[in-house]
C-alpha cells in the first residue's frame, strides 16, 4: 500500500507561470515532460498546469525564446523565466498571417521592429521613426514642415491614382481616419510590416500597398511601472546643397559700384519697396538683358545697394518639446497601460507657429471568464496647429470635381506657397523692410494710395522685370494667421474566446473618428500701399477681387468603423490525435466590414473691417464653397488554411472575397487568392550534421493577389454643378470622373526568399549572421486612370481601368552581433532594397501627359516607361545628336559656332546652352537602391547608437533652382565659366537652361522641363545618432528603476551632390504614385539636436 | 473544417458554424448598403429630366463647358485666353511673359525702323507654334492651338447632348415654342462653334453626335459652311416659334442673369436674335476672305494664302446680310462678371481687364500699334489711356497703360473696368461690327462716302468726338485706312482683331506681299520710331492641335491637319 501510494504520489500536479525577462507572461509557451508525449501550453497569463513525476524534467519552450529545461524535484510550483532567443528571426508575427506565427515558419516576408529599435525622433512620430528600419521599403521624409507626413512606398508602385500609402492597422484594426504621424510613438510595443500582395492578400481590396501594423504596449505584471520621459531639441533647416542667391550681379553701376539707372542716377528704393530703374550693364532696363551675352555677374553688392541673406531672414532655429508619462501594471486577470504624451514643435520658418500634439492612451485588458478576454485600446489625440497659411499652415479645400483628396483626408502637407515667393525675390530686397510713413502717390491715380507705415511689403520688383514672382513671408505673417484644431479618437474593442485548444473566436470593433477645423484669417490689407499699388498683391485664398481680407473655414470629419470577426481552428496531430506525424494545422475564417464617412464643409467670408473683431460676422459677404459627403463601404470574408509539418515545412493558402461600394456595378465581389509555403532544410538531421555552421536555413515562396479600391464615387455617372449668378446650373465634366463599370485595381505578386542564421563562432566577435533575402515581382491590372481622348468628342479624357503595370525588386537584411561580451556589445544591422516599377500598357497606347502637383514640371505616363518619369528637353551635348526622326540637331556647317562647355554645347555667340526642341522621357526619379546601416554599441552604462541611410541613384527635378534662374538670382549665376576664351559669370549662359532652346534665345519653352535641372539626389545621411547614459546601471538610486540621459542628433550630416536644399524632399502630392521627383520650393528637412531624459519608477 | 470527421472536434466546431452563418447573414445584409451613390453631384439621369433641370443644364454647359473649362490660365475664361490670343496676334496687345507662349505668339519675324534698325526674331512664330503643338506642350500649357479647339468642341458637344435630351422633356406653357427655343439656342451655339473653328484652323471636324467623333477632317470652308447651316437653322427655328412669351421666358432663363445687363445684355426678341445671326453670317464671309490692304494699297496681292480675296458677290452678300443685321439698340450676346459665382471674374475674366492697370503688372500690355490708330483728338484715347509708366521689353516696349474704369470723360466708351459687372464682353457680334461691315462693303463696292458714314456712326456711338470723315472727299484708300483704324480701335478685345490683320494681309510675310507699314515702334531702350515696317509672318490658319490630330489621326480622304500653305 505504501508503495502504491508512493508510486502515485510521484506523479504530481505541477503549476507555474512562464514569463519573459521583464515579467511579461508568455501565453504561447509550451511545457513538456522530457521523454513523454503530450504537454501543456500556457494560458494568456503564462500559467500552466501539467502532471509529471517528481524526478522528471520539464522542457519549456516559447516561440522567440530559448528553450529551458528544469528538474522538478520537490517543488510543485514554478515561476519560469525564458530568455529571448538571440536570433532575431524567431519572433512571432501576426500581420499577413491567419494566426500568430513564428517567423521561423513563415512562407512570406514579414518585418518586425521592436520599440527599442525605434529612435526618439523629435517629431515623436512613427512614420519618421520607421525610416530605414524596414528592408526594401522606401520611407522618405519629404518635407521639413512640422506635421507633414512622410512618403511610404513599401513594394513597387501598383496604381496611378491610388497612391502608395499602405494600410495602417493598430492592434488588428484599420486606422483610416487618423494620420500615422498622429499616433503616439511612446506606446508602441512593435511595428510589423508586410509589403506586397503575396503577404497582404488577407487584407483584400485594400491590401495592395502593404500593411503597417502597430502593436501597442500592454500592462505587465509586477509592480506598477511609472515612466517619465522628456526631451528638448533645436531644429534648423538642412541646406546640404548650399543653395543661395547670387552674391554678385551684372547690373549697371557707376564708377563707385553704385547701382544706377540708365541716366546714371543712383538707385533708391521707393516708398512701396521697389527698386525702380535697375538696368543690366548691357541690354537696358528690361528682361532682355539677361540674354545679352556681355552681361557678367562679377560685381559685389558693396555700395548703395546691399545683398540680404534672405535665407537667414526666413530660416531660423525652431524647437521641439516632448513629454511623456506612462503608468502600467497588471494583475492575474487584468492589465492596464495608460499614458499621456505631448509633442510641441515650433516651425523654424520665422518661428511662425507650432504643431502641438497631445496623446492620451489607455490599453485595458481583462479575462471575464476562463478563456474569454476583453480588451479596449483607446487613443485620444488633440493636435493644434497654428502655422500661418503659406508658411506651413494646415487646411485647404478638397475637390469633389476632380476627386482629388482634400486636405481633410489627412496625410497632406501644409500650405507653403510663400516660400516660393521669397525664393524668387531678388537678394537686393530686405524682407524685413517696412514701408515708411509717406503716402504713395502713384501716377495713374488722382489720390495718393493710403499706407499704414511700419508694415511689411508683399511684392517688390526691380524695374518692372525682376522679382515679378516675389512675395514676402513677413508680409504673410503680418496679415494672415491660421488655426487648425484636430481631434482624433482611435478606439478598438476586442473580444477573444479561446473555447478550447482547438477553437478560438475573435471579434473586433474599431471606431476611428477625426474632426478637424481649420480657419485662415487674412486681414484687410487695403491700407497697405504696396498691396494696392500692385493691384492687390495680397495674401488671400478665395478673395481674388480685392485686398480687403477674408476668413476661410474648413471643417473636415471622418468616421471610420471596422468590424472583424474570425474563427480559428487549430490542431496538433501529435498532441491532439496521438499521431506520430508532427503536423499542425490552423484554419481561419473571417469576416471584415469597413465603413467610412468623410464630410467636408468649407465656407468663407469676404472683406474684413480694419478693426477687430475679425470674425465671420464681421465679413461683408459669405459663401458656402463646398459641402461634401463621401460614404464608402466595403466588406469581405476570408478563408485561410495553414498546414505545418513540424519545423520542416509548411503551406498556407486561402482567399479573400470583397464587395465594395466603389466597385462598378457594386455587387460583384472580387476574390484574391494566396498561397505560400516554406521549407527549412536546417531542421533535418542531415543538415544539422552536414552544415552545422548554418543553424537555420529556410526557403520560402509565396503568391498572392490584393487590390486597391477605386475612389468612392468613380462608378457613378455625374455632371458638374455650379452657381452662375443666382442660378444653380449643371454642366458636363471636361474629363469625366467616372466609369460605371469600374473594377478594383488588382496586383499579383510572387515572392521568393530565404532566411538564415550562420553561427560564426563561439567567441565575442561576429558570433552570428542573421540574414533574410527576398526577391519579388508584381503585375498590376485594371489600374485606374483617365486616358486622353480627342477633343472633338467634347471631352479631354476618359476614366477607366486603362493601365497595366509591373514592378520587381529585392530586399535584403543582415544582422550581425559584431561583438558580444558582458560589458561591451555591438549590434549591427543593414537593410537594402531595390525596386522599380513601370507601365506596361495603356488603353489606346497614347502616353498620358501630366504636370507635377508641385509646379510646371512635365511628367509622362507612357507604355514601357518607368512611372514617375520626368519629361522634357535634353541638353545637346554633341553635334551628332539627332532628333527622333534621325535628323541631327546641329548641322555640321554651323557646328563651329558651338563649343562644349561643362559637357553641353554652347552657342558661342549667344553664350547659351542648347537644348533639344523635342521632349524626351528623362528617366526614373526613384532610387536604384536604398540602404540603411544601423549600429547599437553598448558599453556598461553607455549606449551609442547611430544609423546611416544611403539612397542611391535617385533624381530630383530642381525646380526651385529653375525658378530662381528666371531672374538670374540663384547662386550659380556668380560662377565664372569660360566660353570661347572669355571667362565670366555670364548671365546668358546660366539663364539659358530656363530660357533657351535650340534656335531660340528666349521665349521658347520658358520654365519648360529640361534635363539640366534633373539632378542626382543620391545621398548618405546620418539619420540618427544618440548617446545615452543609464545612471541606474552604475549607481542604485532609491525609487528609480531607470534614469537615463541622452543626447541625440537627427539628419545632422548629409553627403550629396544635389544642389538644392535637401535631396530627400519631394514636392508632389504625398504618397503619389507618379509625382515623386520634383523639388519646388518645399521646406527642407530639419536637422536637430536633442537632449532627453528617461526615468522609470 | 478540413478535419470535421473527428467526432471530438465536431462538437467544438458548432462555434465555427455559428460564426460562418453569422458572417454570411452579415454579408447579405451589407450588400444592400453598397449602392451609396454620389450624394454630392447631380446626374443627367435624375437632374436633367424637367424643364427647370434642362434649363439649368443648358445654361451651365453652354457657358461653363464652352467658355470656362480649361481656361484657367492668364485669366479665367475663353474671353481672357482665347480672345487674348486674338488681340496679341492682331498686335493690339503684347506680352512679355512666356505662359501659353503669349510672348512668342505675337512676336513678328522682323521689325525694321526708318533708320534701318532691325529687330529680328530668333524664334519665328510659325516654327515656334508648330514646335509647341504637341500633347506634351498642351499639358504644360504651352500650346496656343489647344484652347479654342478645346472650348468650341466642348460647346458643340454640350449642344449635341442637349439636343438629345430636349425630346424627353415635358415643357410647360407652349411646349413646342419652349422646346424650339432651346433647340434654336443649340443651333446658334453650334453655328458659333463651327465658325470659331473654321475661322481659326486650317481644318476641322463636323461632329453632330454627342460624345462621338470621326476622323474625316474637312478644310475650314466646310466648317464655315456647317456654321452657316446651323446659323440659318437657328434663324428659321426662331422665326417659326409661335409663342413669343414662351420664347422670351425660356431665353431669359438660358442667358445667365448676370449677363442680362443694360440694354445690350437684355433678352433679344426673335427678330433681334435673327438680326444677330445675320451679322454672324456676314462675319463668316468677311473674316474668311482676304481684303488685302498692304501699305495703303487697296486690293494688293498676297501671293500665298489659305483663303481667297473677297469677290464682288461676297461684298454684296456681306452688304445684304449686314443690312438685315444688328440695329442700334438691339441686345447682343454679351457677358458680364459679378463679384461671386460669375462665369468669369471681374479682374481676370477677359482680355480687357487683363490689359487694364499699370503696364508693368498686367498680363497683356497695350500696343503702340493700337494707339497709333486713334485719330488726333479722339476722346477715347484720353478717356482710357495714360503714359505714366513706360514698360521696356525687347519685344514690346510700350508707353501706354489702360486706366481702370476710364478717366471720366462723359459719353466716351470705357475700355477696361475691373469692377464687377462694369465691363461687357462681346461674345458674338456687335452693332459696331455690323456697322463697320456695312462700311467696308460699301467702300469696297465703290460707295466710299456711304461707307464712311458708317465709320462716323460708330465713332459717334463710342463718343470719339472727332470730325466726320464722310463727305470729306477721301479716296477709297484713305477711306479704307479710316475703316481699318476704326475697326481696330472700336472692336478691340472683341475676338476679331487677328482676323482683320490677317484678311488685310498685314500678318503675312513681306516677301509674300504682306507686312505692316508706317508703324510706331519703341525699342528696348524706349527709342521711338514712327515709320517702322513690321514683318509678322504669322500662320494664317492654325494647325489642328495635337490633342486632336494625334489622338484622332486623319482617316483616308481627310483634309490635312497641318496647314500646307505655310
Amino acid at each position: 500500500m505504501l508503495v502504491t501510494i508512493g508510486l502515485h504520489a510521484q506523479v504530481q500536479q505541477i503549476t507555474g507561470k512562464i514569463t519573459d525577462a521583464t515579467g511579461t507572461p508568455i501565453p504561447a509557451a509550451t511545457v513538456k515532460v522530457k521523454g513523454s508525449k503530450g504537454g501543456a501550453s500556457a494560458d494568456y497569463n503564462g500559467a500552466f498546469t501539467i502532471k509529471a513525476p517528481q524526478n522528471a524534467t520539464l522542457i519549456i519552450s516559447g516561440i522567440g525564446f530559448e528553450t529551458k529545461e528544469i528538474k522538478i524535484g520537490s517543488s510543485t510550483t514554478f515561476n519560469i523565466q525564458l530568455n529571448t532567443d538571440a536570433k532575431s528571426l524567431s519572433e512571432v508575427v501576426v500581420t499577413g498571417v491567419g494566426t500568430a506565427t513564428s517567423k521561423h515558419k513563415l512562407g512570406i516576408a514579414v518585418e518586425s521592429v521592436g520599440a527599442a529599435d525605434l529612435p526618439a525622433a523629435p517629431t515623436a512620430s512613427i512614420d519618421q521613426a520607421l525610416i530605414g528600419k524596414i528592408s526594401g521599403a522606401q520611407i522618405s521624409s519629404i518635407s521639413g514642415n512640422p506635421g507633414d507626413p512622410v512618403n511610404i512606398l513599401l513594394r513597387g508602385i501598383n496604381t496611378v491614382q491610388g497612391g502608395t500609402k499602405p494600410l495602417i492597422l493598430v492592434d488588428g484594426i484599420e486606422v483610416r481616419a487618423t494620420d500615422i504621424n498622429s499616433l503616439d510613438l511612446s506606446n508602441i510595443e512593435r511595428v510589423e510590416v508586410v509589403k506586397g500582395a503575396a503577404s497582404s492578400t488577407l487584407y483584400g481590396a485594400q491590401g495592395a500597398n502593404g500593411v503597417i501594423q502597430i502593436i501597442t504596449k500592454k500592462g505587465r505584471k509586477g509592480a506598477t511601472a511609472i515612466t517619465y520621459s522628456t526631451s528638448y531639441s533645436l531644429n534648423s533647416y538642412i541646406n546640404s546643397g548650399h543653395l543661395h542667391k547670387a552674391r554678385m550681379h551684372p547690373y549697371l553701376t557707376d564708377g563707385n559700384n553704385n547701382l544706377v539707372d540708365a541716366g546714371g542716377n543712383l538707385l533708391q528704393y521707393d516708398s512701396v519697396g521697389d527698386l525702380p530703374g535697375i538696368s543690366y550693364t548691357y541690354g537696358g532696363a528690361a528682361r532682355a538683358g539677361i540674354w545679352d551675352p556681355r552681361n557678367n555677374a562679377d560685381k559685389p553688392y558693396n555700395a548703395n545697394i546691399k545683398y540680404y541673406d534672405q535665407f537667414k531672414e526666413v530660416f531660423k532655429t525652431g524647437n521641439t518639446m516632448n513629454n511623456i508619462v506612462s503608468v502600467s501594471g497588471a494583475s492575474d486577470k487584468s492589465d492596464y497601460a495608460l499614458s499621456i504624451s505631448n509633442n510641441k514643435t515650433t516651425s523654424p520658418v520665422m518661428k511662425n507657429g507650432s504643431v502641438d500634439r497631445t496623446n492620451l492612451t489607455a490599453n485595458l485588458g481583462t479575462e471575464v471568464f476562463k478563456g474569454f478576454r476583453l480588451r479596449s485600446v483607446t487613443q485620444l489625440i488633440y493636435t493644434r496647429n497654428n502655422l500661418v497659411p503659406g508658411l506651413g499652415g494646415a487646411g485647404g479645400q478638397g475637390n469633389s470635381t476632380t476627386g482629388a483628396p482634400g486636405y481633410g483626408y489627412g496625410n497632406s502637407t501644409g500650405n507653403v506657397g510663400s516660400i516660393f515667393g521669397f525664393l524668387n525675390t531678388s537678394p537686393f530686397f530686405d524682407l524685413k523692410w517696412k514701408s515708411p510713413n509717406v503716402p504713395y502717390i502713384y501716377g495713374l491715380q488722382s489720390t495718393p494710395l493710403v499706407n499704414t507705415p511700419g508694415s511689411y511689403v508683399n511684392h517688390v520688383e526691380g524695374g518692372d522685370y525682376l522679382s515679378i514672382n516675389s512675395s514676402n513671408p513677413y508680409y504673410a505673417q503680418e496679415y494672415s494667421s491660421g488655426i487648425d484644431n484636430k481631434i482624433d479618437i482611435v478606439q478598438s474593442f476586442d473580444a477573444n474566446y479561446k473555447v478550447d485548444k482547438f477553437v478560438e473566436l475573435d471579434a473586433k470593433y474599431g471606431i476611428n473618428w477625426r474632426n478637424e477645423n481649420s480657419r485662415w484669417t487674412y486681414l484687410n490689407q487695403s491700407l497697405n500701399a504696396n498691396s494696392t499699388y500692385y493691384d492687390y498683391a495680397d495674401v488671400v485664398y478665395n478673395n481674388g477681387t480685392d485686398n480687403t481680407g477674408e476668413i476661410d473655414n474648413f471643417q473636415y470629419n471622418t468616421t471610420f468603423q471596422n468590424f472583424l470577426a474570425s474563427a480559428s481552428f487549430k490542431t496538433d496531430f501529435q498532441n491532439d490525435f496521438h499521431s506520430k506525424l508532427p503536423i499542425t494545422t490552423a484554419t481561419k475564417v473571417g469576416f471584415d466590414y469597413r465603413k467610412n464617412l468623410y464630410t467636408e464643409f468649407d465656407n468663407y467670408g469676404y472683406q474684413l473691417p480694419l478693426t477687430p473683431p475679425y470674425n465671420m460676422t464681421a465679413t461683408a459677404s459669405q459663401v458656402t464653397e463646398f459641402d461634401y459627403k463621401e460614404p464608402f463601404i466595403t466588406y469581405g470574408y476570408l478563408v485561410d488554411q495553414a498546414i505545418n509539418f513540424g519545423d520542416y515545412a509548411g503551406i498556407d493558402g486561402g482567399f479573400r472575397s470583397d464587395w465594395s461600394s466603389a466597385f462598378g456595378g457594386g455587387s460583384s465581389p472580387f476574390t484574391f487568392p494566396r498561397i505560400n509555403g516554406f521549407f527549412a532544410p536546417s531542421s533535418f538531421d542531415f543538415w544539422k550534421n552536414g552544415v552545422p555552421a548554418v543553424s537555420y536555413f529556410k526557403l520560402r515562396a509565396a503568391y498572392g493577389e490584393a487590390g486597391i479600391q477605386p475612389q468612392p464615387f468613380q462608378r457613378y455617372a455625374v455632371i458638374n454643378q455650379s452657381d452662375l449668378g443666382p442660378t444653380h446650373t449643371y454642366s458636363l465634366q471636361q474629363s469625366p470622373t467616372y466609369d460605371t463599370k469600374l473594377n478594383v485595381e488588382v496586383t499579383k505578386e510572387t515572392e521568393v526568399g530565404t532566411d538564415f542564421t550562420i553561427d560564426a563562432g563561439k567567441g565575442n566577435l561576429f558570433t552570428a549572421f542573421n540574414g533574410s533575402f527576398t526577391w519579388w515581382k508584381r503585375n498590376s491590372d485594371n489600374v485606374i486612370y483617365s486616358i486622353p481622348t480627342a477633343l472633338s468628342t467634347g471631352y479631354t479624357g476618359e476614366l477607366g481601368n486603362t493601365i497595366t503595370m509591373e514592378s520587381h525588386g529585392f530586399e535584403f537584411s543582415l544582422n550581425i552581433p559584431v561583438y558580444k561580451s558582458k560589458n561591451f556589445n555591438w549590434d549591427f544591422t543593414t537593410n537594402w532594397g531595390h525596386q522599380t516599377s513601370k507601365i506596361n500598357t495603356i488603353v489606346g497606347g497614347n502616353p498620358i501627359i501630366l504636370t507635377s502637383d508641385a509646379g510646371s514640371t512635365a511628367l509622362v505616363l507612357g507604355p514601357g516607361e518607368t512611372i514617375g518619369q520626368i519629361y522634357g528637353h535634353r541638353t545637346i551635348t554633341n553635334d551628332n545628336q539627332a532628333d527622333p526622326s534621325g535628323n541631327v540637331y546641329i548641322t555640321k556647317g554651323t557646328g563651329g559656332q558651338y563649343q562644349s562647355v561643362k559637357g553641353a554645347l554652347v552657342d558661342t555667340a549667344t553664350k547659351q546652352i542648347q537644348f533639344t526642341p523635342d521632349k524626351y522621357g528623362l528617366g526614373d526619379p526613384n532610387p536604384k537602391f536604398n540602404a540603411s546601416f544601423i549600429n547599437s554599441i553598448n558599453y556598461k552604462f553607455i549606449t551609442l547608437s547611430f544609423q546611416f541611410d544611403w539612397i542611391y541613384g535617385s533624381h530630383l527635378y530642381n525646380q526651385t533652382k529653375e525658378w530662381m534662374s528666371r531672374d538670374g538670382i540663384q547662386g550659380d549665376f556668380e560662377k565664372p565659366v569660360t566660353i570661347n576664351g572669355q571667362t565670366g559669370a555670364w548671365s546668358a549662359y546660366w539663364s539659358s537652361p530656363y530660357y533657351a532652346i535650340l534656335g531660340s534665345t528666349h521665349g521658347g519653352d520658358n520654365d519648360g522641363t529640361r534635363d539640366y535641372y534633373r539632378e542626382s539626389s543620391s545621398f548618405l545621411r546620418l539619420r540618427n545618432a544618440a548617446l545615452a547614459f543609464d545612471i541606474t546601471r552604475i549607481a542604485r538610486i532609491k525609487g528609480f528603476k531607470k534614469l537615463s540621459l541622452y543626447v541625440s542628433g537627427r539628419n545632422i550630416w548629409t553627403k550629396t551632390k544635389y544642389t538644392g536644399f535637401d535631396p530627400e524632399v519631394s514636392s508632389g502630392a504625398v504618397n503619389s504614385a507618379f509625382d515623386r521627383g520634383v523639388d519646388n520650393s518645399t521646406i527642407p528637412n530639419i536637422k536637430s539636436y536633442q537632449l532627453g531624459l528617461n526615468v522609470a519608477f | 473544417m478540413l478535419i470535421l470527421k473527428k467526432t471530438t472536434t465536431m462538437i467544438k466546431n458548432k462555434y465555427i458554424y455559428i460564426a460562418v452563418v453569422a458572417m454570411m447573414v452579415a454579408g447579405t445584409a451589407c450588400k444592400k448598403q453598397l449602392n451609396v451613390g454620389n450624394p454630392n453631384a447631380p446626374t443627367l439621369a435624375s437632374n436633367v429630366t424637367t424643364e427647370a433641370g434642362l434649363v439649368a443644364f443648358v445654361q451651365g454647359s453652354t457657358f461653363t463647358d464652352g467658355f470656362v473649362n480649361g481656361d484657367g490660365w492668364l485669366g479665367d475664361s475663353y474671353f481672357s485666353l482665347v480672345y487674348g490670343f486674338q488681340d496679341l496676334l492682331g498686335d493690339a496687345t503684347g506680352a512679355d511673359v512666356a505662359n501659353q507662349q503669349v510672348d512668342v505668339i505675337s512676336r513678328p519675324d522682323l521689325v525694321t525702323t526708318e533708320t534701318n534698325f532691325q529687330v529680328p526674331n530668333t524664334s519665328p512664330q510659325i516654327a515656334s507654334l508648330r514646335g509647341y503643338n504637341t500633347r506634351a506642350s498642351s499639358g504644360a500649357g504651352n500650346n496656343p492651338f489647344y484652347y479654342q479647339w478645346l472650348n468650341m468642341y466642348a460647346l458643340n458637344n454640350a449642344c449635341n447632348v442637349i439636343l438629345g435630351i430636349v425630346p424627353t422633356i415635358s415643357f410647360s406653357g407652349d411646349a413646342t415654342s419652349r422646346a424650339n427655343t432651346v433647340k434654336a439656342w443649340c443651333y446658334w451655339w453650334k453655328g458659333y462653334a463651327y465658325a470659331a473653328v473654321g475661322t481659326m484652323y486650317y481644318s476641322g471636324l463636323i461632329v453632330d453626335t454627342a460624345g462621338k467623333t470621326n476622323s474625316n477632317y474637312l478644310v475650314h470652308d466646310s466648317l464655315i459652311a456647317r456654321s452657316n447651316y446651323y446659323l440659318n437653322l437657328a434663324a428659321s427655328t426662331i422665326s417659326g416659334i409661335s409663342s413669343a412669351g414662351d420664347y422670351a421666358t425660356i431665353l431669359g432663363e438660358l442667358i445667365p442673369s448676370d449677363f442680362q445687363l443694360g440694354s445690350l445684355g437684355s433678352v433679344p426678341t426673335q427678330a433681334q436674335w435673327v438680326r444677330n445671326i445675320n451679322t454672324m453670317l456676314a462675319r463668316n464671309i468677311l473674316l474668311n476672305h482676304l481684303n488685302p490692304f498692304v501699305n495703303g494699297v487697296v486690293n494688293s496681292t498676297i501671293k500665298t494664302s489659305t483663303i481667297t480675296p473677297m469677290a464682288s458677290a461676297d461684298w454684296q452678300s456681306v452688304l445684304s446680310l449686314a443690312t438685315s443685321g444688328i440695329q442700334n439698340g438691339d441686345p447682343v450676346f454679351t457677358g458680364s462678371s459679378s463679384a461671386t459665382n460669375s462665369v468669369f471674374s471681374p479682374t481676370g475674366g477677359n482680355v480687357a481687364v487683363n490689359t487694364t492697370g499699370p503696364n508693368s503688372g498686367t498680363i497683356f500690355k497695350i500696343s503702340e500699334r493700337l494707339i497709333q490708330d486713334y485719330n488726333t483728338g479722339d476722346q477715347r484715347l484720353p478717356n482710357n489711356f495714360d503714359t505714366t509708366l513706360e514698360f521696356f521689353d525687347e519685344n514690346f516696349t510700350t508707353r501706354w497703360s489702360i486706366d481702370n474704369g476710364g478717366n471720366g470723360i462723359s459719353g466716351v466708351a470705357v475700355l477696361g473696368n475691373k469692377t464687377a459687372g462694369a465691363y461687357q464682353v462681346y461674345i458674338a457680334s456687335s452693332w459696331e461690327e455690323n456697322q463697320l461691315m456695312l462700311a467696308e462693303a460699301n467702300i469696297m463696292l465703290g460707295n466710299t462716302d456711304l461707307g464712311l458714314s458708317f465709320v462716323d456712326a460708330v465713332r459717334t456711338y463710342q463718343g470719339a468726338g472727332v470730325a466726320a470723315v464722310s463727305g470729306t472727299g477721301l479716296t477709297q484708300a484713305q477711306a479704307l485706312t479710316q475703316l481699318t483704324r476704326e475697326r481696330r480701335v472700336a472692336l478691340v478685345f472683341r475676338g476679331i482683331t487677328w482676323y482683320d490683320a490677317r484678311r488685310w494681309g498685314w500678318s503675312y510675310d513681306v516677301s509674300n506681299g504682306g507686312g505692316s507699314y508706317g508703324n510706331t515702334y519703341l525699342d528696348v531702350n524706349g527709342n521711338k520710331y514712327i515709320n517702322t515696317t513690321i514683318d509678322y509672318d504669322f500662320l494664317d490658319y492654325w494647325d489642328v492641335p495635337a490633342d486632336e490630330s494625334v489622338l484622332n489621326p486623319p482617316g483616308t480622304g481627310s483634309a490635312a491637319t497641318v496647314n500646307p500653305n505655310f
